[in-house]
């Protein structure tokens, strides 16, 4: 017994979206590592135990590569994983990329839907679609949605949510 | 739920999403294939990139017809605001109204009178002005009063009348005008939809709970209350803070108010008892105490603020001075070996014996009943605390223990209610009791737990295994790639000590169905086995990380819109899992199998 593919991807622009976050993130915690290990420098220093300052220049390496692996793998990772259904009655996602999550929430339980945009995203014309119910462990987001469709899912989804709805609890 | 931060507040005023704006596509169609309709508000974005998209897209308003679901909150100026459903995320309307500024209507001469509350009074919204026990500055300014008090004899003491004494009385003065005050302008009502408080002087602030969404009414007293037969009623509006709180009401008038308060779901006059136990503690329970983390660890929780107590006090009559302070360091650091062991020893001897006593002072009759369609929760030595809990709101229950509490057949049961806040505190039905009695009061409130457990593949205790030991391990090779050989030896010594908390670990992952309630347990140390009645489920979550997707395992979340979230199985294999989803909500899960 298996889940299946949600029905749909999310946009192709997604992965240049992700892509710079990832860049941005990583490029930031070299340049920090890089700077303490400079500071640090490979001389003994008053108050910081040796064997740091014998290994301080390991950590920008260390960083550097994870991040280019992250850089470079991820964002498509994370495209090929991340899908999207919205059923009669069930919005049906699934998201991650080294740990993934199957995400399926009734349209009965949907409180409040709404849709939101990064700088980032305003500039590739994405957004994400959040989907709240009344547990956090219950609520989805996908992100990487043109905006149209998420505006548009945003909407149709509320209204349905409010056709259905009891108390939501 | 969403915290107010992630609902931006400049959010653009978009037109709500009437049914005009509607996409046509009917429920089964799959809204991925972006029809061009040139003109839509679908496509107004991309035509404006200076504005901000942020189209939160609320629910509607309900029905103009009004739905006894969902009220209709009025606010102080007469305007009506469509109420999201119950513990919706959609919290940003609040669930109160603030209306301060000025320009507020004075109260009417007449609400202002007669505002002491009769004896024998119905159990219904009457919609009357009423005020706070005119006691009310008596509790409240005791504390205050005897602080002041205490400062002022310090001061005599050490300084004789000077000019802190002074200060201290015009304080004192000051504080009883201000209590005086604060009571004279407060005033509350039960309306026939809402409860509504307000202080108002020169502005007004009004705060209003629908009935509707009233979680909890909660009583408790300190000493200075119950001396005075007074109480502290806390009407409870869901998770995000929504409360109002009454300091003091006569007992009776907040037993009233509970009764009103909470009578809305219209339980018919019930045949048998108004009121029926379902549990009480006993005096040899409060022997468990030291098995709790918790209490143990009061003696140094009271030791520092004692301490901090008197330095504050100290420095504000200026008795503590840097040499002083440093002469004090000097003196301790100084003192005989012997001493310092006495004193750690005095220390552990006190541990379980203040742990005895603070749960006893907590805990004190811990009584659990059933009235009028809720649970009821008292406790409490020197402050009695009440805490009623609307049945049809409690979801399910938690039981808690650690190892020393497995040891001893002990164990703490909780409620899971939708949309209480201080859940850990207040929905607490059994500090600490005998398993079989907290699984019988857990029947009582909920239902039959299921059981026996259905145990989780043997992948899963691998993976706790590597779970547990994994930290330790890697800790212990950066040491040794570091070369400090003594952490490493540690290190190592923490990952073998890992292993059999890694297989109890194992043991106590379990998951039970009985076609109406669903049950989960998993952790060691902290071991929490949740029950929940399918109805609260409000969706499913399958997380599968990289290892778990090659040993074929899949955690299955269960969203509950009540105590923590949801409730995990963790590590069942996928199948399992699934199926397991499936039959609680087969309409939700069997359309997405292959």
């Amino acid at each position: 017994m298996r889940l299946r593919e949600p029905a749909n991807r999310v946009s192709p622009r997604a992965i240049a979206h992700w892509a710079i976050e990832y860049l941005l993130f990583w490029g930031l915690g070299f340049g920090l590592a890089w700077g303490v290990a400079a500071w640090l420098g490979d001389r003994p220093r008053d108050g910081v135990p040796r064997w740091i300052t014998a290994h301080v220049g390991w950590l920008p390496v260390l960083i550097g590569t994870i991040g280019v692996l992250t850089v470079t793998v991820a964002p498509v990772w994370r495209y090929r994983v991340h899908r999207w259904e919205v059923s009669a009655d069930v919005v049906y996602t699934r998201t991650g990329w080294f740990s993934r999550e199957w995400l399926l929430v009734p349209i009965s339980r949907i409180q409040n839907v709404h849709t939101e945009q990064g700088w980032l995203e305003r500039l590739l014309g994405l957004a994400r679609l959040r989907v709240h119910t009344a547990s956090h462990t219950g609520s989805s987001e996908v992100s990487g949605l043109r905006v149209q469709v998420a505006t548009r899912l945003a909407e149709d989804l509320a209204h349905r949510a409010h056709d259905l709805s009891d108390d939501a609890t | 739920m969403t915290t107010p931060a992630e609902d931006p507040p400049q959010t653009p005023p978009e037109p709500p999403a009437t049914p005009a704006n509607t996409p046509t596509e009917r429920p089964g169609t799959r809204a991925n294939a972006p029809t061009e309709r040139p003109g839509t508000r679908a496509n107004a974005p991309t035509e404006r990139p200076g504005s901000r998209v942020d189209a939160s897209t609320e629910l509607p308003a309900p029905p103009a017809d009004g739905s006894p679901e969902r009220p209709v909150l009025r606010g102080a100026a007469g305007a009506e605001r469509p109420v999201p459903p119950a513990d919706g995320p959609a919290e940003r309307v609040g669930p109160w109204v603030e209306d301060g500024g000025e320009g507020g209507v004075p109260l009417q001469g007449e609400e202002l009178r007669g505002l002491v509350v009769s004896a024998g009074e119905e159990a219904r919204p009457d919609g009357r002005v009423r005020r706070l026990h005119p006691l009310t500055f008596v509790v409240g300014a005791a504390r205050e009063m005897a602080a002041l008090v205490g400062a002022g004899a310090t001061g005599l003491l050490v300084g004789g009348m000077s000019t802190a004494f002074y200060f201290a009385l015009i304080g004192l003065a000051f504080g009883l005008a201000w209590h005086v005050a604060t009571w004279a302008i407060f005033t509350y009502r039960v309306h026939e939809d809402r409860f509504e408080s307000r202080r108002a002087l020169v502005g007004r602030t009004v705060k209003s709970i629908p009935r509707e969404r009233i979680r909890g009414v909660d009583i408790s007293s300190t000493l200075g209350h119950r001396l005075l037969g007074l109480a502290i009623v806390h009407v409870d509006a869901g998770a995000d803070g929504g409360e109002i709180v009454l300091n003091a009401v006569s007992l009776r008038e907040a037993e009233r108010l509970r009764r009103v308060l909470l009578a809305r779901a219209r339980v018919t006059p019930s045949s048998g008892p108004r009121r029926r136990r379902l549990a009480r503690i006993r005096r040899r329970w409060f022997l468990y105490a030291p098995l709790s983390g918790a209490y143990l660890l009061t003696p140094f929780a009271l030791a520092g603020s004692l301490l901090g107590t008197l330095y504050n006090l100290g420095d504000d009559l200026g008795l503590i001075t840097r040499d002083r302070v440093e002469h004090l360091g000097r003196d301790a650091a100084g003192l005989p070996t012997g001493v310092v062991v006495l004193v750690i020893l005095l220390f552990l001897t006190a541990m379980p014996i203040a742990s005895v006593i603070v749960f006893t002072l907590f805990n004190w009759d811990f009584t659990v009943y059933e009235r009028d369609g809720s649970i009821v929760a008292e406790r409490g030595l020197v402050t009695r605390r009440s805490v009623a809990l609307e049945r049809r709101r409690v979801r399910g229950v938690e039981l808690s223990d650690n190892p020393f509490e497995r040891l001893a057949g002990v164990v703490r049961l909780g409620a899971l209610v939708t949309g209480l806040g201080d859940a850990a505190h207040r929905g607490r039905l059994l500090p600490a009791a005998p398993r079989e009695v907290a699984v019988a009061l857990a029947s009582g409130v909920l239902g039959p737990v299921p059981g026996p457990l259905i145990t989780h593949p043997q992948a899963a205790r691998d993976r706790r295994l590597v779970r547990a030991t994994m930290p330790p391990l890697l800790a212990a090779a950066v040491w040794l790639a570091v070369g400090n050989l003594w952490l490493t030896g540690l290190c190592l010594v923490a990952a073998v000590a890992a292993v059999p908390l890694g297989l109890d670990r194992y043991r106590q992952l379990g998951h039970a169905d009985d076609g109406v309630r669903l049950t989960v347990r998993s952790g060691s140390l902290r071991r929490r086995q949740y029950v929940v009645e399918h109805g609260a489920i409000v969706g499913w979550r399958v997380r599968r990380t990289l290892f778990q997707r090659r040993a074929g395992l899949a955690t299955l979340h269960a969203a509950v819109g009540a105590g923590e979230g949801g409730c995990a199985a963790v590590d069942m294999s996928e199948s399992d899992a699934l199926a397991l989803a499936a039959s609680i909500t087969p309409s939700w899960i069997t359309p997405f199998l292959d």
